[in-house]
């Protein structure tokens, strides 16, 4: 063949393959392997497929047979009336009895009991993520993207069964797995003070971008499942990542630990 | 307003990215797509007649020339034609397409064949 074509040009046509030939085309040449493994590429190829009209309006259906614990998904397109089935989304077997967590940007998140895993479809590879803390009670589960770091996270509540009511609520324990860490994000496992039907755990935030941070109080409410920011009292605290929520003489406090001293603040609530 | 570039190449007779036969395809293009923009079936089935008079190797020419006279329509649609011409092809298929040479180890293409032996299921013949 006479004429090839640029670079830019090649691009073009790849950003257009869907995933399972692409996969298939690493086999072409070793620069075509590290280009289709190359994050650049992968972000370019995902951000044009998520920019595509027949890519919008997919829903995951889940269905299960009564007295099976096997799941089925299917991807089906919502602009079309008649719910054809779109595609029958594969799940490894070992998971097939998984709940379905959530799913962004054609990655599945699912669990079973303590083990949970990340499912990409698309490539037909999983990662397990390590356990976090057994508990006997409820939990509840989400999964999302942050642009802002190009990262994955599951996050876990679990609120530790209460055996009767003389025994103190135990406070719900939050854990986030971030894919880009590896690890669970520090702040968020410690155990949140429970006060008036609602979970407050202490976080920070960047007065500027990138600039110094202050700490503040995330207050998750129970019964609407809304989560508020409550404003701390205008003190300069000392800075550490040790901050702690705690219930104290009925009121909210937080803890604020540093290597040879705690200092306390309490926060009037309510 | 979208070919600055046309006027440029009939004034120059010495250009050979762009054939003639290979012009009355690209240039009513743009007609053609005002015409039926609304109508993603309509533009659906165009492309499938399109591609049934022209095989894959012809349209490098067409993007060639479309990449030429910088025109996004219809490069977009010749790249998205060439993509799903060559999607369900196989891996030496691809190669003689695009002039590429595999420069893999002796093993290391039959390892990552191995690995990913599913993606090779529904291939087209060659």
């Amino acid at each position: 063949m006479s004429d090839y074509l640029p670079e830019e040009v090649v691009l073009e046509i790849l950003y257009r393959l869907p995933v399972k030939s692409l996969i298939r085309f690493r086999c072409v040449s070793k620069s075509w392997n590290s280009l289709f493994t190359s994050s650049a590429f992968i972000n370019s190829h995902l951000t044009r497929s998520l920019s595509l009209p027949s890519n919008s309006n997919k829903l995951i259906v889940r269905h299960y047979l009564a007295h099976s614990i096997v799941n089925y998904f299917k991807l089906i397109d919502d602009n079309n009336d008649s719910f054809d089935q779109i595609q029958n989304i594969e799940l490894p077997r070992r998971v097939q009895a998984y709940m379905l967590i959530g799913s962004v940007n054609g990655l599945f998140s699912l669990y079973d009991q303590e083990r949970y895993i990340l499912w990409n479809p698309s490539i037909r590879k999983f990662i397990t993520l390590p356990k976090p803390c057994s508990f006997i009670g409820l939990r509840r589960h989400a999964f999302g993207f942050d642009p802002r770091t190009n990262d994955y996270k599951v996050v876990r509540i679990a609120f530790p069964y209460q055996r009767n009511m003389s025994e103190e609520a135990k406070p719900p324990l939050i854990e986030v797995y971030s894919l880009n860490e590896g690890i669970k994000v520090s702040n968020w496992s410690c155990p949140a003070a429970f006060l008036n039907g609602a979970v407050h755990f202490a976080a920070e935030y960047e007065y500027k971008p990138g600039g110094p941070c202050g700490p503040l109080v995330l207050s998750f409410n129970l019964l609407d499942e809304v989560f508020h920011v409550i404003s701390l009292p205008n003190v300069t605290f000392e800075r550490t990542n040790n901050v702690h929520t705690s219930v104290i003489g009925g009121s909210l406090s937080l803890l604020f630990y540093y290597d040879r001293h705690a200092e306390t603040s309490v926060v009037p609530f309510g | 307003m979208k070919f600055c570039t046309v006027k440029q190449y009939f004034d120059d007779e010495n250009n050979n990215n762009v054939t003639n036969g290979i012009a009355t395809t690209v240039i009513p293009l743009p007609n053609k797509h005002l015409k039926i923009k609304a109508n993603n079936k309509e533009m659906e089935q165009y492309e499938q007649e399109l591609l049934r008079n022209v095989m894959p190797q012809e349209l490098t020419k067409l993007i060639l020339a479309a990449n030429y006279l910088n025109f996004k329509e219809a490069l977009d649609f010749f790249c998205r034609t060439v993509a799903n011409a060559i999607q369900n092809k196989s891996v030496d298929y691809v190669r003689k397409f695009f002039g590429l040479e595999s420069d893999f180890e002796p093993g290391e293409e039959e390892k990552l064949c191995k690995e990913f032996a599913w993606s090779f299921e529904g291939v087209d013949e060659d």
